[in-house]
């Protein structure tokens, strides 16, 4: 069985396409949502959401007419009340495949995540042409626990490739 | 293009002098929204100059001697910690047990003294608390405690294929945790400068 049979054809009626291994996605940080006095939170990789399958991201490099404006536009008209966009990270999602855990020493990792071109936005029918979904990848003898150690090496990884790679600070644009 | 800009703050765990030319990501909202900052600073984003930045940081030169050991910067966010109540980020939210800071004391205990001071996360769901360093390293390591007499390490190799790898210890085997960073060298690097 492969560990994510969903990335491997379309998954909404209004997808684009599959996302691409050369795709850039990227996700939101609200303040102060997601972070505390000394950083960027794991409530950034929202690990409910990963859990259910639907960590939400944005493609943000594959449409030239949507790129990292049209991802800050939507992150803005998405904000809670109270909360602010404060930066955009992003990653490869070459890279958030390849993201791997070793679960037994001396073994290869396995697969952590899929990316899944799911453009739904909301449970009542909203979608997106850009929008996508990280999701834990699928292994036989093998289940994701919530309080486990596997989910949380998973997060930290997802989490440090994201943090690796800024794409835009609200601080440094001049209003 | 590149731009230079003349920033002087000064960060709890300053020590040196540093004159780098480094990635603008580098610096968060925060820092940059801190009073402490003394200069004007623009740094990538939309329209913004290229992502690298050059940038003379200037920081309180500490001699070894009298640099403020590890535990001493870290104390006031232990403090905060030991402050949390159960419902401290909404219903349902749980603060650290006294079991857990117990472990938490005995993991500082295990850091070198010239650690940096990590980024310090409570799970709200389980009260439990992360240690996080990453910094810009090819390594990022996480230490987990939450009460239970043992400390889960976590490693995210930051290669083109990233892999993330976790060992276990008994918070009382500080010579265990000792001897896993000292091991190495990239770790070591990672709590060292953060």
């Amino acid at each position: 069985m492969t560990a994510c049979p969903h990335e491997e054809a379309n998954q909404h009626a209004n997808s684009p396409g599959v996302v691409a291994d050369g795709e850039t996605i990227c996700r939101g940080a609200y303040d102060p949502v997601h972070f505390n006095k000394s950083g960027l939170k794991m409530a950034f990789i929202r690990p409910a959401h990963l859990l259910a399958g639907e960590l939400s991201v944005w493609r943000c490099d594959r449409d030239p007419k949507f790129g990292l404006q049209g991802a800050i536009e939507k992150l803005i008209e998405d904000k809670a009340p109270g909360q602010t966009l404060a930066k955009i990270f992003g990653a490869k999602v070459e890279r958030v495949r390849k993201i791997a855990i070793e679960t037994e020493p001396d073994k290869p990792g396995i697969r952590a995540f899929c990316v899944v071109d799911d453009c739904a936005t909301s449970e009542a029918g909203d979608w997106h042409s850009e929008h996508a979904v990280i999701a834990l990848a699928k292994h036989d003898n093998f289940a994701w626990e919530a309080d486990g150690d596997h989910f949380t090496m998973a997060k930290e990884g997802l989490l440090a490739v994201f943090k690796q790679t800024l794409l835009w600070n609200a601080a440094s644009v001049r209003p | 293009m590149t731009t230079e800009s003349v920033i002087t703050y000064a960060p709890l765990h300053a020590h040196a002098i540093l004159n780098e030319e480094i990635p603008c990501a580098w610096y968060s909202t925060r820092r940059l929204a801190s009073p402490t900052w003394q200069s004007p600073f623009s740094c990538g984003g939309i329209g913004g100059p290229a992502p690298t930045t050059k940038v003379i940081v200037l920081s309180p030169f500490y001699p070894p001697s009298h640099r403020p050991s590890f535990s001493t910067r870290i104390e006031r966010y232990r403090s905060d910690l030991e402050r949390l109540r159960d419902g401290w980020c909404g219903p349902g939210s749980r603060a650290p047990t006294p079991e857990t800071l117990a472990d938490l004391d005995r993991l500082l205990a295990a850091l070198p003294s010239d650690t940096t001071v990590p980024e310090i996360e409570v799970n709200e769901d389980s009260g439990s608390v992360t240690l996080r360093w990453q910094g810009s390293f090819a390594k990022a390591l996480s230490f987990v405690v939450s009460g239970s007499g043992q400390v889960l390490a976590v490693t995210t190799t930051l290669a083109a294929d990233p892999i993330v790898v976790s060992r276990r210890f008994a918070v009382s085997h500080t010579d265990a945790i000792a001897r896993f960073i000292e091991s190495d060298t990239a770790l070591a690097a990672v709590i060292a400068q953060g």
